[in-house]
């Protein structure tokens, strides 16, 4: 597995450097007038020559060809250097990018973290409950609700959850002058996600329950919660992980809608803000970041399933 | 297995529960019985440094804790220019070149540990003096500070400055020997005395020393905070040079003179401003203009300011959180939602009776700023055809244009500049800004001829396809482009919509690749010099005139205006200026839109100010009626 995994993680390199070429690329072919969206309406030609001189924005883009300069003297080289390193600052505020994930991160995940937690167990047991109760009118009741749940677009879960909590307690409707308050984008978050998951989640532990082990099992006179729970769960963890783990990495991304209407000074909206804004340096770095995240993730995943499954082998 | 469901349930159970101790951990506010304004803002601040301030938001905040030399009378309209930090306004020599500046004795900086600590713990303060201002007018004009907006009212207006930024291109931006040089034109006489030498005159120079960007800053500051770091013990060691940074970030590195200081900022969530002690220069206005003193607006004339101790800011993004929070009396101050507007105001443009009821007063604003459609003037067509820009001016029904996408929310433009300026009504409205369809018909067909006679029309001898460019993407802009071009229809005019974000707009105009575009211009001072600036030729090259309009008449006047020091001399000048642009017709005249803004009843003194920033400490809360009636 050692081996496996190393080559893992050079192929990583790779793929983190083609995303970085790529956004790099795409950032500098529509970029447009980045100085004016910098400098505002009210610049003049001058200074817009200036802020790109001490941006780095005037050096050649990947290769430096000019006389007595040296050949990496470039923007894609500074970007590389500064992005892997997170030192990367915004055009905007001046803030260090690493500065910046430190001192969000940890509210987008007092989000998501809870969520995720909590979102999981419930469906598993509503998930589980359906299942168990195949066909009859609990199944039916819960299938009905989930998909409603999930034809309900997550805008109108978070409105509405918000006008109900400003009607009946208005001080925690918004921010976090208390520390309770995260519950309520969190609950929003796992009922609007429910559905989704249930009906996953129902389906891998109805596939599982057509396997002739449990018809043994049951033949045997194992009472059906024992099957359930000692043999189908197991069985069915490999999907359910993996629908887990893949959504990790995106956990420190936070939620751009619950961040926003509840007053989350995360991280949800500082990519899509820094798109906006033109802010290249934090967009680039964000991205570095989900790219590694993601791949890092996927390595977990594939190394879980040996964990989970034996017959599971990495090579 | 059961076993590992009870793990997995306790690390659910910790996983949900663990974000309520990381939250717990923060610092709570707690403003004991202090007064506090809860307001929300929905831009982020950008920008806590003084000279780097470019945006309202970060300009709304800064001025709470930042002042300079001038301000704004609170109450007079139109807008009186007074003292703030100066004494007395400046004395002038008589080329107009040289301006010196009184300063007000024993104004002191809100305390701060790079004055010193005293034995107690609590930190020394010192008094404001003239070279605090020149090295606060050194720092705009610092190259390693990003200060669009602030350098470009001082660029090639104070001798030496311009050199100064250029020599400062040579240090590196730790390197803060930069600010020992002296500028020839920054002359600091003794602690009270500023004296300013320009290039040439600039009348308007006191305007712009109205705005706090050009606030003082204390040599400490930047020895202290910017160019030293905690070290071991009480000690602080030297950041080396290379890891500095020029710019004012952190909330202790703030110092300034105004009502308040920053004590807590949360980017992108809260800002809280606490009372300056040693702020005890600002009073209430004791007169303002008519129908002031019957609003109460002059109940508390003459008391000392603030009245307010704790100003709470947070930051809401969304409408709809800050319109729900206001309404749930969780904050004192809003504006209104366009999706909730018909059901607060009525058709006459007044608050309905339910909402009255319940406590709310409605204030209504026109800012100085204009929106336009500006052709440009390097175009083929329209350059070749001023009948064309007359008619299209005429075909506009601008009035539609307020009632369909401002709800009501403006008023029509009918010159270039906005109606609270001096010159606005010497000037009067333009012919051609106003909604005719016949007199746009008679217009059209002498635009026919006159765009055949330069080959101009197509091959079926119609109108070209013209294209017109928004700045935005969203929905807001999408129904402006369908607006635009149902206008031009009944002209026979085929329109294209283009739809650019904002940066790819400003690049075409740069390139001068747009045929007419959306643009507005918001007032920096209360002069029409501001937005004449963006008609005169020189300006082409700038990129601050970017409709390309060229009229070396124009031009004449504007060099001769500018220098102009009687404000009534250069109103009637302005007038005349404008006169070329109505009949020239280089901008398709829009909106200047109106603002309102809900306050409770508690919330006395409310007044909005079209320019000055830093007015929050006007207002009084009445906190008894404000707990009587449900708020915080």
């Amino acid at each position: 597995m050692g081996a496996y995994v190393i080559r893992r993680l050079v192929q990583a390199v790779f793929t983190i450097f083609g995303v970085m070429l790529v956004t790099f690329l795409l950032f500098r072919v529509v970029a447009g007038d980045i100085a004016g969206a910098h400098l505002g309406p009210k610049a003049t030609e001058q200074q817009k020559r200036e802020w790109l001189k001490k941006y780095g924005y005037d050096r050649p883009l990947l290769i430096n060809r000019q006389p007595d300069t040296r050949w990496y003297d470039t923007q894609f080289a500074h970007y590389v250097s500064t992005t892997a390193t997170f030192k990367t600052r915004s055009l905007i505020n001046n803030e260090k990018l690493s500065d910046t994930i430190l001192e969000r991160a940890p509210y987008s995940l007092a989000i998501t973290v809870p969520a995720l937690a909590l979102g999981w167990a419930l469906a598993m047991v509503v998930s589980t409950l359906v299942a168990y109760y195949r066909a009859s009118l609990i199944d039916h009741v819960g299938v009905f609700l989930a998909v409603l749940g999930m034809c309900v677009p997550y805008l109108a879960f978070i409105m509405g959850g918000q006008w109900l909590m400003f009607k009946v307690a208005p001080s925690m409707a918004y921010g976090l002058a208390n520390p309770f308050n995260i519950f309520v984008p969190v609950v929003i978050s796992v009922v609007a996600g429910l559905g989704g998951s249930v009906r996953f989640y129902r389906t891998v532990i109805l596939d599982e329950t057509t396997r002739d082990y449990v018809r043994t099992a049951q033949a045997k006179g194992v009472p059906l919660p024992s099957v359930m729970f000692k043999h189908i769960l197991k069985n069915c963890m490999l999907p359910i992980l993996t629908n887990l783990i893949m959504a990790i990495p995106f956990l420190i991304m936070g939620s751009l809608l619950l961040e926003l209407f509840f007053g989350i000074p995360g991280l949800g909206d500082l990519l899509l803000s820094s798109i906006t804004n033109r802010d290249e340096p934090i967009v680039s770095g964000l991205t570095f970041l989900t790219a590694l995240i993601y791949v890092l993730g996927t390595l977990a995943t594939d190394i879980t399933y040996v964990i989970f499954d034996p017959r599971v082998e990495l090579t | 297995m059961g076993k590992f469901y009870a793990i997995a349930g306790l690390l659910v159970l910790a996983l949900v529960l663990a974000p309520v101790g990381f939250l717990a951990l923060r610092k709570k506010a707690d403003y004991g019985d202090r007064t506090v304004l809860y307001q929300t803002y929905s831009a982020k601040v950008k920008s806590i440094d003084p000279a780097t301030c470019g945006d309202t938001t970060s300009a709304s905040m800064q001025g709470q804790v930042y002042e300079s030399l001038y301000t704004y009378h609170y109450l007079k309209r139109p807008v009186e220019i007074i003292p703030q930090l100066a004494a007395e306004m400046p004395e002038i020599s008589e080329d107009s070149r040289i301006y010196t500046f009184r300063l007000k004795p024993n104004i002191h900086y809100a305390p701060n540990p790079c004055f010193g600590i005293k034995p107690d713990g609590s930190f020394r303060t010192r008094t404001v003096r003239a070279d605090d201002f020149a090295l606060g007018l050194k720092r705009v004009a610092d190259f390693h500070l990003q200060t669009p907006l602030a350098w470009s009212f001082l660029s090639e207006r104070i001798v030496g400055l311009d050199e100064y930024r250029a020599r400062c291109e040579a240090y590196r931006e730790g390197d803060f020997s930069r600010y020992d040089m002296e500028v020839e034109g920054l002359e600091a006489v003794d602690d009270l005395t500023l004296r300013i030498h320009l290039k040439a005159p600039f009348p308007q120079l006191i305007y712009v020393l109205a705005m706090q960007t050009y606030a003082p800053v204390p040599r400490e500051l930047i020895d202290y905070h910017l160019a030293t770091e905690p070290g071991p013990g009480d000690e602080r060691r030297p950041i080396p040079i290379s890891r500095r940074t020029a710019q004012i970030t952190q909330v202790e590195q703030i110092v300034g003179t105004g009502p308040y200081q920053l004590t807590h900022w949360q980017q992108g969530a809260l800002m809280v401003f606490e009372r300056n002690p040693e702020y005890r220069h600002g009073f209430y206005p004791t007169e303002g203009e008519p129908g002031d003193a019957e609003a109460g607006l002059l109940d508390d004339a003459g008391k000392p300011l603030p009245f307010v101790d704790v100003l709470h800011y947070e930051c809401i993004l969304e409408d709809m959180p800050a319109w729900l929070r206001f309404l749930s009396r969780q904050t004192d101050v809003s504006g209104i939602p366009r999706d909730v507007f018909d059901t607060v105001i009525t058709p006459d443009r007044d608050l309905l009776d339910k909402w009255a009821k319940q406590g709310l007063r409605l204030s209504k604003f026109t800012d100085p700023t204009v929106f336009w459609l500006a052709f440009n003037m390097d175009d083929p067509v329209m350059w070749a055809s001023k009948s064309l820009r007359h008619a299209m001016c005429l075909a506009f029904n601008v009035e539609d244009l307020i009632e369909v996408l401002y709800n009501g929310r403006g008023r029509r433009a009918v010159n270039v500049l906005p109606s609270s300026f001096p010159a606005h009504p010497i000037a009067g409205p333009g012919p051609y800004y106003r909604y005719d369809m016949e007199e746009a018909r008679r217009q059209l067909d002498q635009a026919r001829s006159e765009l055949a006679a330069v080959g101009r029309l197509d091959a079926n001898d119609q109108f070209p396809l013209l294209t017109v460019d928004l700045g935005g993407r969203d929905e807001t802009s999408r129904r402006m482009g369908e607006f635009i071009r149902q206008q031009f229809e009944p002209l026979g005019l085929r329109v294209r919509i283009e739809l650019n974000d904002w940066p790819t707009l400003q690049q075409k105009v740069h390139n001068k690749q747009c045929q007419l575009y959306a643009m507005g211009w918001h007032a920096d001072y209360p002069d029409a010099e501001n937005f004449l600036q963006l008609y005169y030729g020189p300006n082409i090259e700038k990129g601050t005139n970017n409709s390309n309009y060229r009229n070396p008449e124009f031009d004449a006047l504007y060099d001769q205006v500018t220098v102009m020091p009687d404000e009534h001399d250069r109103n009637e000048v302005y007038a005349r200026m404008v006169h070329m642009l109505n009949e020239d017709c280089p901008v398709l005249l829009l909106v200047e839109p109106m603002y309102y803004v809900l306050t409770y009843d508690w919330v006395k003194g409310y007044k909005r100010h079209p320019f000055a920033y830093g007015m929050t400490k006007h207002l009084r809360i009445d906190t008894q009626l404000r707990r009587e009636m449900g708020g915080r």
